[in-house]
């Protein structure tokens, strides 16, 4: 008797506890996956190539807007695209992404993020499996860019200038009237986060007349900002290189400062509006969805055997500092439909469209993305 | 009397500490450290890890290192969380099920330990793992917030409300029914607590069973007071337990001036204001973690060993009062 109440009591467990996985992994706008799985599908489901992308997630409000975006290009370009969802950043991880979707059998990879020395040995994978490779979010090192430009399986990368954002993010609080500002980062080891750092440290070096509250980079965000503000009741501004809504909000009601802290972050969310209107959130940098389109167009001339030439595409950040600034990138870069650019405008850098395509275009592209000149291409 | 004297003096030695370290991290910073808004936020950053030691306690009296407990608190508040941004489900259900999922994940917990037969860290690893997995499926992004009315037992007096029933309610099961007793029995040794008719393996589900509950509670305080849970990576969850491990084994080293409920609790906070005082003085992330580690030890050498000091001081004293005597 005793084994089947043990028995009843731990099948009702199970049950409960992969219910509660299964309903909540999937919500009513996006497909999440996570932990080193792939499947996630977009674009054109009978595309003539497919693409891999490796990335850490496709439900954030960053993430799902870059799904939406290769979804629309491969449907208009006839591109299937296979998600790799990885669960952390190191290189191993990275590495067992590309062997994964090599073995899948497609004909390109976008990985985000990916950095380091590691770059070669996924391009290693790469050349063996005969799949072209191109890289987001992230610039390649100086010391093996040769040697990664001199693969052929590599198509090029687009970056977006975290260094300045991290600067950036810390003058607004200046500006703002900040003189005790708390930075928090990212744990080392992603470029992209370092250079945000390393911007944030330039930052103050350039003012010493304001005060570096500490220094915290970890992982544990939020118990960072507690501490912080239970450490010093002078701080009244907090910098930090992701997600600072999140993060920030509740530490600081919880700490009876609401209205006296001041933040400023990198990547933008859903709730940017409200926290820039309350004059709580000073700046918000993002929108760097878009930097999939580059390597996408790299990818698919590559694949369509018209290569371009290979180039690191330096892309603008989207600087908001108001909740008008963000209303409009939110309408005219964000929105359902929206895009920095349409599959006609891309048209123009792929060769098979436009013999006279060059990377230089792209340089320019990335050189000029605003969303004053998205308004000005598609404000109509 | 001497009963009451002894009594007070040991109350002493328990407040001191947290008053050493507050005065210490005061003169150090010159006054900057230990506004009142400080000394309130360290209190409230105290209560979850106090739970969390609670919830470990007799595990690891007993000798059992449960590392799932960290991902069972991610886990149960991810799930509240994610409830909260799909079905913008109320507070009260809210909190019932964070509190519930908190109970059922550190239940599974438990009897995987008892079924598997295996060490107990050996377990705790291979559930935090699972949970781990959980959680990232669960999650929406690198964190999953929640704001406005859903935090509300983060707040005071509600949340000061919650640990208060919380820790009385751990003093009672501690020190007043069978349950307590069979612990600290099965603490001091297994065999002979077996031999004496305690049944050790009833004990340690139970020990599984007390922690889920308290888990389920520090996982609502949790994430009501903090407003947001990340998504675990590299066995990120443990993070969260270590240091309520060092509460319980400072409160394990106070336990003879106070009862252990009480040392946990002064443990912690004693934790808290090193990190607050450690980052006030500028202090970087790694170096406050260094620093805290030698800290903490600090107060465990004193701790363990000051009787043994004292009482070579009183041998030295009585020893040249005797050779003084003996002269004259």
């Amino acid at each position: 008797m005793k084994k089947r109440i043990m028995s009843l009591f731990l099948a009702v467990i199970m049950v409960f506890t992969l219910c509660t996985c299964s309903v909540f992994a999937e919500d009513e706008t996006t497909e999440a996956v996570w932990g080193g799985e792939s499947g996630e599908v977009c674009g054109d489901e009978n595309g003539e190539y497919t693409i891999g992308v490796i990335i850490h997630t496709t439900t954030d409000y960053l993430c799902s807007k870059l799904k939406a975006y290769t979804d629309y290009l491969g449907k208009n370009f006839g591109v299937k695209f296979t998600y790799y969802i990885i669960e952390n950043f190191a290189d191993e991880t990275y590495l067992a992404g590309i062997e994964n979707l090599c073995a899948q059998g497609v004909d390109g990879i976008i990985t985000t993020n990916f950095s380091g020395t590691a770059v070669l040995q996924g391009l290693k994978i790469c050349e063996e499996n005969g799949v072209y490779m191109g890289v987001s979010w992230a610039p390649i090192a100086e010391e093996i860019q040769e040697q990664v430009f001199a693969s052929d399986y590599f198509v090029g990368c687009s970056y977006e200038s975290d260094y300045q954002a991290g600067y950036d993010i810390i003058e607004s609080l200046i500006d703002a009237g900040c003189t005790n500002i708390a930075p928090i980062g990212y744990e080392p080891g992603i470029t992209c986060h370092d250079q945000r750092w390393l911007g944030m440290m330039a930052a103050f070096e350039d003012h010493p007349e304001i005060k570096k509250a500490g220094e915290y980079r970890g992982l544990e965000f939020t118990q960072a900002v507690e501490d912080y503000l239970a450490s010093d009741e002078t701080i009244d501004g907090i910098a930090i290189t992701l997600l600072g809504i999140e993060y920030c909000t509740e530490p600081i009601k919880s700490a009876g400062r609401e209205g006296e802290v001041k933040i400023a972050f990198v990547d933008l969310s859903e709730t940017c509006g409200d926290a820039l209107a309350t004059g709580d959130t000073v700046c918000a940098v993002g929108g760097q969805y878009v930097d999939v389109a580059f390597t996408f167009t790299m990818l698919y001339n590559a694949l369509q055997g018209n290569p371009l030439e290979k180039v690191s595409v330096p892309v603008n950040f989207i600087t908001c500092k108001s909740a008008e600034e963000f209303e409009n990138y939110a309408n005219y870069l964000h929105a359902d439909g929206v895009y920095a650019w349409t599959a006609e405008e891309l048209q123009d850098v792929i060769v098979s469209f436009n013999p006279d395509a060059s990377a230089d275009t792209l340089i320019e592209m990335g050189a000029n993305y605003s969303t004053e000149d998205t308004m000005a291409r598609h404000g109509n | 009397m001497k009963l009451s004297a002894k009594k007070l003096k040991n109350a002493g030695v328990v407040i001191l500490l947290p008053v050493l370290v507050y005065l210490l991290f005061f003169i150090l910073s010159g006054g900057k450290y230990g506004k009142p808004t400080t000394v309130i936020m360290n209190f409230k950053q105290t209560l979850v890890p106090t739970l969390i030691s609670y919830a470990m306690c007799c595990n690891v009296l007993c000798n059992r290192m449960d590392l799932s407990a960290g991902s069972v608190v991610m886990l149960s508040s991810m799930i509240g969380a994610k409830a909260v941004y799909v079905y913008h489900i109320g507070v009260v259900p809210f909190a019932l099920l964070v509190i519930f999922s908190g109970i059922v994940l550190g239940v599974i917990s438990g009897v995987a330990y008892m079924l598997l037969k295996v060490p107990a860290i050996v377990t705790a690893l291979g559930v935090c793992m699972i949970y781990e997995t959980f959680s990232n499926l669960t999650s929406i992004s690198w964190v999953t917030a929640i704001s406005g009315d859903t935090t509300l037992f983060g707040r005071y007096p509600y949340c000061v409300i919650i640990f208060v029933i919380m820790a009385v309610a751990f003093y009672l099961l501690y020190n007043n029914t069978k349950f307590g007793y069979n612990v600290r029995a099965c603490a001091s040794s297994q065999q002979i607590a077996k031999s004496a008719g305690v049944d050790t393996r009833k004990t340690a589900f139970l020990c599984y069973v007390v922690s889920a509950v308290f888990l389920g509670v520090a996982s609502l305080l949790r994430i009501s007071i903090q407003g947001s849970i990340d998504t675990p990576q590299y066995m990120s969850s443990t993070n969260i337990i270590f240091n309520c491990l060092l509460g319980i084994y400072v409160g394990i080293a106070l336990e003879r001036y106070c009862n252990i409920v009480v040392g946990i609790f002064v443990g912690n906070l004693i934790l808290n204001m090193l990190t607050s005082g450690l980052m006030n003085m500028g202090l970087s992330s790694s170096l406050q973690d260094t620093a805290s580690g030698a800290f903490l030890l600090l107060i465990m050498i004193y701790t363990y060993n000051n009787d043994r000091v004292l009482d070579h001081i009183k041998a030295s004293r009585e020893k040249k009062e005797l050779e003084k005597s003996i002269i004259a």
